[in-house]
């Protein structure tokens, strides 16, 4: 394991606060107050394990469910800004590069669709000969995409710095994995595109920063692009206002595998924290979290909605001058 | 040595590629090949292949990877190899490219092209006649898309001024090329560093009694019937957009406020085509008490046929002169 006993409770401390965030985020969608939301309960490991496996020059293009903790660990989002930023009282985190925070890649609203960004990001910073590596999530359902193919396949056969990371939560919105596609895993597509490929559990953060850090470290060394599958089971429904298919069982089910217990179990049986010292970083996150959801339910609903720019700025946006 | 219009665009690129080197080409067969239309002959060995990069088929990748590159500062020309190949690179340009300067709160732009050998090449050399998968004419795709400008070049010597100015741009370019066109000459080009600039149309032939406004292939075929019609004492004024988004509207709307007539015709498929802009426009703009009906020549509304049976469909001399006859007085 490469992460010491700081990290590991630094690791344990990001897991928990993007927890109570997420679930704080969750809650407020469900009321209304924030006006939509793709819960990411359950994607905790996989954002913090990432975030802390990537340097602030690595240019990520995150996942809309684990981005969030991603961007936790990263720095690039207190958890009250984490909180806030959904109802515009804190800067949400939308431009490639923004002062005082890490690089990301580009999103766009059709899963897929945005991973020949990422590889051009790729292609640009090999041509400037930077030393920093690509990393594109994309979900179980966007690893069907005809894009995501393609530029897999391109950044095999041109060894570029990248990870591609699958977030296979198990469903796409409806659509369960084991009728998506006949193949056991997507980590077994990596042999199709010349790189190694790796599954490891989602809901096993040391595994999953360890996969990523070796992967990151491969394409850091010019040695190319690795697949990384990390497997686990969404919680919510696919987003606000969309029932889940699933039965109630099939839903607690998919609780019953926790990362962040199970990581919190794992450092106090180790000997690395006391119980005390555990509960005391839960109060510490527990303060923070609530005293962000106050200030957004203090907020008057026309604070939360106002739109810093006029009509005709937003038209000017269209082009570039 | 005769100089072509395939000749005028590779010097476009070869001096923009000199000038900046954030100027870089992506697409099939463009770099050992130089471009199955020949126009990126002989920049692979000129410009390396960092900067000439053949790609495997994969349009959405090659142009959504383009776009990555643009956002990083580079300055990429795709060339896909025929526009009707486009539809499945179309979702990088009109999801991705076009709204990114928008997304990121004008933080940053996409200056990039996309070059689309389009139409359908009746006038010999390499894909004469090429049918329903290599003839299309897309640029209503592309103009319906806010975020994308689109031009469409009909002489060589503009095809060399308004590649340079769509390089220099910091917006996505969609760039038509009229595949007929490559082979044929150039003329005298201008010398120096030549620039059209977007969003100006070009009067071809003065005129008094009618309005044609005409793209690409269709240039020609108005400014020969204007000739004909000269001969009968009918004056026709033809205007050459160039640029269909951002559309010159104040040369369109000048001269049929002068003309009160006006006949729009290009090589596309009529429904829903950019003649209907240009028409709507006129309709919008234009006031004048001895305004006719707005006429329109495209392609009749069918998968375009190969070989010589594509003539039957298309817009013709003939069918843009009867469509001249039928507004004037």
């Amino acid at each position: 394991m490469s992460l010491d006993n700081e990290q590991l409770i630094s690791m344990y401390r990001m897991l928990c606060g993007s927890r109570m965030a997420e679930q704080a985020i969750t809650d407020l969608a469900k009321e209304g107050v924030i006006g939509g939301h793709h819960s990411g309960l359950g994607h905790e490991s996989i954002g913090v394990a990432i975030g802390m496996a990537v340097r602030s020059d690595d240019g990520v293009q995150p996942s809309h469910r684990s981005g969030m903790m991603l961007a936790h660990a990263r720095g690039d989002y207190s958890l009250r800004e984490a909180i806030l930023s959904k109802v515009g009282l804190a800067s949400a985190h939308t431009a490639p590069r923004e002062p005082g925070r890490s690089r990301m890649v580009m999103v766009v609203g059709l899963v897929g669709s945005q991973l020949p960004l990422a590889v051009g990001t790729a292609m640009a910073d090999r041509i400037k000969q930077k030393d920093s590596v690509i990393i594109a999530f994309f979900g179980d359902g966007g690893a069907n995409e005809g894009a995501v193919h393609e530029r897999m396949n391109f950044a095999g056969a041109r060894k570029l710095p990248m990870v591609f990371i699958v977030e296979n939560n198990g469903f796409s919105v409806s659509m369960p994995v084991n009728e998506a596609t006949a193949a056991p895993d997507f980590a077994s597509r990596a042999v199709g595109y010349g790189m190694p490929g790796v599954a490891v559990d989602g809901q096993d953060p040391i595994a999953v920063h360890q996969a990523v850090e070796q992967a990151v470290g491969r394409a850091r060394r010019g040695e190319g692009p690795s697949l990384v599958e990390v497997q686990l089971l969404r919680w919510e429904p696919h987003s606000l206002g969309i029932a889940d298919t699933r039965s109630e069982q099939e839903m607690a089910q998919a609780r019953e595998r926790d990362g962040v217990s199970m990581l919190r179990q794992r450092i106090v049986d180790m000997g690395i924290v006391t119980e005390a010292e555990v509960s005391a970083v839960e109060g510490e996150c527990r303060a923070e979290v609530d005293a962000a959801v106050d200030e957004v339910r203090s907020a008057t609903k026309s604070v939360r909605s106002a739109n810093p720019m006029s009509d005709s700025d937003a038209w000017r946006l269209t082009f570039a001058d | 040595m005769k100089t072509t219009f395939a000749d005028a665009l590779n010097r476009a690129l070869r001096e923009e590629m000199e000038r900046d080197e954030s100027v870089l080409l992506i697409g099939l067969d463009i770099a050992r090949q130089g471009g199955i239309f020949g126009v990126t002959r002989g920049l692979l060995d000129r410009f390396g292949e960092e900067r000439v990069i053949d790609t495997p088929i994969s349009e959405a990748g090659f142009t959504g990877a383009a776009v990555g590159m643009a956002m990083e500062g580079m300055r990429p020309v795709v060339e896909i190899q025929f526009a009707d190949f486009v539809t499945v690179g179309f979702d990088q340009i009109t999801t991705v490219a076009s709204k990114m300067h928008y997304l990121t709160g004008g933080t940053v732009s996409v200056p990039m092209v996309v070059r689309l050998p389009y139409g359908v090449n009746m006038r010999g050399g390499y894909m004469t006649g090429g049918g329903p998968h290599h003839s299309q004419s897309p640029e209503a795709w592309f103009c319906h898309c806010a975020g994308l400008k689109v031009v469409m070049p009909s002489t060589a010597s503009d095809a060399l001024g308004l590649m340079k100015s769509a390089i220099r741009d910091n917006n996505p370019v969609v760039f038509f090329e009229q595949k007929g066109f490559y082979d044929e000459s150039s003329g005298e080009l201008p010398g120096g560093d030549h620039l059209v600039p977007l969003g100006r149309a070009a009067i071809r032939r003065e005129g008094t009694d009618v309005t044609i406004v005409a793209t690409g292939v269709t240039v020609d075929m108005a400014l020969a019937v204007a000739e004909r019609l000269a001969g009968d004492g009918i004056s026709a004024e033809v205007i050459d957009p160039r640029t269909l988004v951002p559309l010159d509207t104040k040369t369109i709307l000048d001269s049929v406020g002068k003309t009160g007539r006006a006949v729009v015709t290009q090589e596309a498929s009529q429904t829903g085509g950019f003649c209907a802009e240009v028409a709507a426009v006129i309709a919008g703009g234009a006031f004048s008490d001895r305004m006719a009906p707005v006429q329109r020549v495209g392609a009749l509304n069918m998968p375009i046929p190969a070989g010589e049976a594509a003539r039957g469909i298309l817009p013709s001399e003939e069918r843009i002169e009867e469509a001249v006859r039928r507004v004037l007085p």
